[in-house]
């Protein structure tokens, strides 16, 4: 409330966005998604299928592409958002480089990689 | 090395620079650890958490797909995954009976380019590094191999082979729909 009602500080812009998802929360509905994702090849009539590749809501769709090793990238993104194949393709370079090449990262654990961070803010930008 | 909208490619390491420094790394080994055993044994694990992150590299440069075979996999461990890393491409050879397990000559080793084991180290497997790059690499991938020395040139051998053997398929770690 300071901060609005000092009039040095005008203009004030606020930003609303949707409540984020805490990390613990991420973490359960990720490991839910893992088990679907299971399923889902399961599911499938014909053989050899992949798992969910994208999933189509009302105001968002959700992609998920799985690596040869098991790790998944998942991404939400706008309806009308056009490749993000290649999007998750260039998330998986800049993963295999700035993630796994940092020697102070250890598998499996979550990723606090500022390089990483830096680098995909950056091309979601450019794009 | 091509890979898009990577502006660091341009610079490159001598690989001078990269004989010195692996030759520094086992330099340092031998001093810490007294028996050559055990610096064999550390070069192992150290390329073992090494082949478990390039292999995702590896994936994510060369647009390879999942092999059908283990012969495949030796094919395309040597003609892409070698030449991308190494630059050089061993040859695959001595196949045993049962197809499990195979040889990889290999010519031209760039980490003993000015290598000379003194009379003190003569167990010493100087790249043993590779061996464990090799089998981390491939477990992630689901394969559980063992590999080993058979000959080293830096020993007084003819050539240098490496021998890998194949030990079982890791089936709970397949991911789901992949086979």
């Amino acid at each position: 409330m300071t901060v609005l009602t000092n009039p040095e500080n005008y203009p004030v812009s606020l930003k609303f966005a949707r409540l984020r998802v805490s990390i613990n929360e991420r973490i359960m509905l990720l490991s839910m998604f893992h088990s679907i994702y299971a399923i889902s090849v399961k599911l499938s009539p014909a053989k050899h299928s992949s798992g969910i590749q994208c999933l189509e809501a009302d105001s968002f769709k959700f992609y998920c592409f799985q690596t040869i090793t098991g790790v998944k990238f998942i991404v939400v993104a706008d309806n009308k958002q056009q490749k993000v194949e290649d999007l998750l393709k260039r998330i998986y370079e800049l993963y295999a480089d700035f993630v796994l090449k940092n020697p102070f990262y250890s598998l499996d654990m979550p990723i606090r990689c500022e390089h990483f961070s830096t680098n995909l803010t950056r091309f979601i930008e450019e794009n | 090395m091509s890979r898009q909208g990577r502006p660091q490619d341009t610079r490159k390491v001598s690989g001078e620079l990269f004989s010195l420094t692996y030759g520094a790394l086992v330099a340092q080994l031998v001093r810490d650890y007294e028996k050559d055993e055990e610096v064999n044994q550390q070069l192992d694990k150290m390329g073992y958490n090494i082949g478990v992150r390039l292999i995702e590299d590896f994936f994510a440069r060369s647009q390879q797909g999942r092999c059908h075979d283990f012969a495949q996999a030796a094919d395309v461990l040597t003609k892409v995954g070698f030449k991308m890393f190494l630059g050089v491409v061993p040859t695959v050879a001595n196949w045993s009976a049962k197809g499990d397990e195979f040889s990889l000559i290999l010519d031209q080793n760039p980490l003993v380019d000015f290598v000379e084991l003194p009379e003190t180290h003569q167990g010493l497997l100087y790249s043993n590094i590779i061996c464990g790059v090799i089998r981390g690499a491939l477990e992630m991938v689901q394969l559980e191999v063992k590999v080993w020395f058979v000959q080293d040139q830096l020993r007084g051998s003819d050539s240098t082979e490496i021998r890998v053997k194949f030990l079982k398929k890791l089936e709970d770690a397949v991911p789901a729909g992949e086979d």
